[in-house]
């Protein structure tokens, strides 16, 4: 079964993209002026924090400031960037280093996202570990491999407060040292930002709920209750850890993975200010567990048919990659219910993917995603591609396809593993290696 | 010769000092200051601890060096929550350790197969080690024992508190006990004191008697007069049951659909 799955995967890939990447790798694309490393004067470019980023309307970028209890709007200058090209800048975290001064280990990764105009990696860094230590966002272009940095001021910037009380709550509105709200995740939808926090003394469902362009207005904290709707039918108050919105059988829905893993979905119509909101589990992606990242990804099989899937990638486990039909087969019924949680995770379908090194991910073009991920040889962060689908990267492995005297039978199946092999291998930055540059055709 | 003696006597100082000097410096080993709730028997269905560490600490990667150990030193897999974002204070010398809700919750997959991480009856270690401060000087090692009785499943609520009142003209503490522990930051942030006209009254709080007590010094004497006490509903103890409610609730038991609700108790001093 999964054989054929993947199989199926390998031959969604075009030999036209094959061409376009290779051609892509050898162009020079400009988008903006390349920052030089002495001159970099850091107050133009760093803010308190930088938790969490996401891409909203007319591609401003939302920078999530835990540190300041901000949401800063970050207008970006993109330019267009048609064939996809992948990201292969292993040690970016060494690269970053030589770029902003600072030892390797200060270089601390807290997201990442890819601009959907440009394709490239805008990445959250944190400088240093001291409590003062401030943030920057990195830019780093998959073509040219360059990294500038966001430049973040009044003119292209706007931000707004994430505590601002409603006034019943004002008297308690005072700095109490030892409080602090960490923003977990933030996401655009038709007007508003949306942010999820999780504070370090209550275990409270914090999401907001505020209008761009910002106005100093924001709708009250939305209390979330999460249906865990086994025998006893119990509730319980829990952070977002990670949220998106998407379409669920036509309707507007807040599909949300909590910080003890349900997978929750809320219709958008719902969450208006101050109503209490009652999210319905629809899967339980595992204990012992956290989500990082949530994605729906679109892969095209074997027939030339279309898949959609949600892809939840984790800190302690595998990703996990859902079938869409399922989700919304789960936001239709009526959450997980009776016997059935202490056996299944609630959605048919739920297959675990490869992605445990990876810390961020992003859809980065319809053939790959935008991976930053640990990587477990050399202990360096890299930041590369991984084709949409197969969610690895194949110069991970050695297999005996790499032995220069295997050829590849000639069959259907094992021609279309060649071409695979092939595509990966210049897609890796491994052009060298393809069954025509080793003479074993 | 004197003033060889003295020379002599210059340099073996200078020579201590320098020695006790770096003596210092590499003594200077971040510790772990507190852990909360600072009570040795905890309720089965704890959710938070905070750790206070005398210095500045890193804040990645120290998830994985807290351990909880069972009575025959095995460490309990999965206790804590292994969260992305760890929950550090500003000051990056408090750390918030939440023990693996969908362990603690009833009802969910984990603690169905799993059960909860504390068991009734039994004795735990909480280690800390070889995390760094920023400096990245390594931590010296601590440890919390403690024993782990009955769940609490019960909201805090104000009704039971015992509300000790000052004389007018002293300085004395305006003291609120409560007949269980509550969470010592909560406590912290989800109490204010105001005079009769809502404007907040300076002074120091302190959580005392193993976060049971809340006391109240203000900085200028009490007035013969009319005072507050507003209590965020938000206030929770460190299972998290909040003045709303219990954590892990029947559908309809909420005190009110919407959480945050600010209760608020009059006192009058004489």
């Amino acid at each position: 079964m999964n054989y054929l799955r993947f199989s199926s995967i390998l031959f969604m890939f075009s030999l036209l993209i094959i061409t376009s990447c290779n051609q892509k790798l050898n162009e020079t694309v400009t988008t903006a002026k390349t920052t030089a490393t002495s001159s970099l004067d850091f107050n133009k470019y760093t803010i308190t924090g930088a938790t969490v980023l996401a891409f909203g309307v007319d591609n401003i970028l939302l920078i999530g400031d835990s540190k300041a209890a901000k949401v800063h709007a970050v207008k970006t200058v993109a330019t267009k960037l048609e064939n996809p090209v992948p990201f292969n800048m292993e040690g970016f975290d060494v690269m970053l280093s030589k770029k902003l001064g600072i030892p390797a280990r200060d270089v601390i990764v807290q997201d990442m996202k890819i601009h959907p105009i440009s394709q490239e990696a805008y990445v959250a860094v944190r400088m240093g570990h001291q409590p003062t230590a401030k943030s920057i966002i990195a830019i780093a272009h998959p073509a040219t491999r360059d990294i500038r940095f966001l430049e973040i001021n009044e003119s292209n910037s706007t931000s707004t407060s994430v505590q601002n009380p409603a006034s019943s709550e004002l008297l308690f509105w005072k700095e109490t040292p030892a409080s602090a709200l960490t923003i977990t995740d933030v996401d655009y939808h038709d007007g508003y930002v949306y942010v999820a926090g999780l504070t370090n003394s209550e275990f409270a469902s914090t999401l907001r709920k505020i209008k761009y362009p910002f106005d100093n207005t924001q709708e009250a904290v939305n209390s979330i209750e999460v249906y865990h709707a086994v025998h006893t039918q119990n509730e319980t108050r829990a952070p977002i850890r990670t949220m998106l919105f998407d379409e669920l059988n036509g309707e507007s829905t807040l599909i949300a993975s909590y910080t003890c893993t349900p997978l929750v979905t809320i219709p958008t119509a719902a969450i208006t200010g101050g109503a209490a909101i009652k999210g319905k589990t629809i899967a339980e992606l595992g204990y012992g567990n956290t989500p990082i990242d949530m994605l729906v990804v679109t892969t095209k099989g074997f027939d030339g048919t279309m898949s959609k899937s949600l892809l939840v990638t984790n800190k302690n486990r595998g990703g996990t990659m859902i079938p869409f039909p399922s989700v919304e087969a789960g936001a239709k019924g009526n959450g997980m219910a009776g016997q059935q949680a202490m056996f299944a995770t609630g959605l048919e379908g739920i297959n675990e993917i490869p992605t445990a090194n990876v810390m961020q991910i992003d859809i980065q073009n319809p053939q790959m995603l935008g991976v930053v991920r640990r990587n477990i040889e050399t202990g360096d962060i890299d930041l590369v591609s991984e084709l949409t689908g197969t969610f690895l990267r194949l110069s991970d492995f050695i297999s005996e396809y790499d032995f220069p005297d295997y050829r590849y039978p000639d069959n259907k199946m094992q021609q279309g593993t060649k071409q695979y092999h092939d595509m990966v291998k210049q897609m890796e930055g491994y052009p060298e290696l393809t069954s025509e540059k080793m003479g074993r055709n | 010769m004197q003033n060889n003696k003295l020379w002599i006597g210059l340099l073996v100082c200078g020579m201590i000092g320098a020695c006790s000097a770096s003596f210092t410096k590499t003594a200077k080993a971040p510790t772990v200051v507190a852990i909360y709730p600072s009570s040795d028997t905890l309720p089965e269905n704890l959710l938070r601890m905070y750790i206070h560490f005398s210095k500045p600490m890193k804040t990645i990667g120290n998830l994985e060096k807290i351990k909880l150990l069972d009575e025959n030193g095995q460490e309990v897999i999965g206790a804590i929550f292994n969260n992305v974002h760890e929950l550090w204070d500003k000051e990056q010398t408090q750390l918030t350790l939440i023990f693996d809700p969908s362990r603690v919750k009833t009802g969910l997959v984990a603690h169905e197969e799993k059960g909860r991480a504390l068991q009734r009856g039994k004795h735990y270690k909480l280690t800390i080690g070889q995390m760094k401060d920023v400096e990245g000087k390594k931590l010296k090692a601590a440890t919390k024992s403690f024993y782990v009785n009955k769940e609490d499943r019960l909201s805090p609520n104000t009704a039971q508190w015992t509300i000790k009142m000052p004389k007018a003209n002293s300085q004395l503490p305006l003291i609120v006990q409560f007949p269980a522990m509550l969470d010592r930051l909560s406590l912290l942030q989800r109490l204010q004191l105001t005079d009769k006209n809502n404007q907040p009254i300076d002074g120091q709080v302190e959580i005392t008697e193993q976060e049971t007590e809340w006391r109240f010094v203000p900085t200028e004497k009490w007035a013969a007069s009319d005072y507050i006490l507003y209590v965020h509903g938000r206030l929770e103890d460190p299972c998290g049951n909040n003045l709303n409610g219990l954590f892990d609730h029947k559908i309809g038991s909420l005190k009110n659909e919407q959480e945050g609700g600010i209760e608020t108790i009059n006192l009058t001093l004489k």
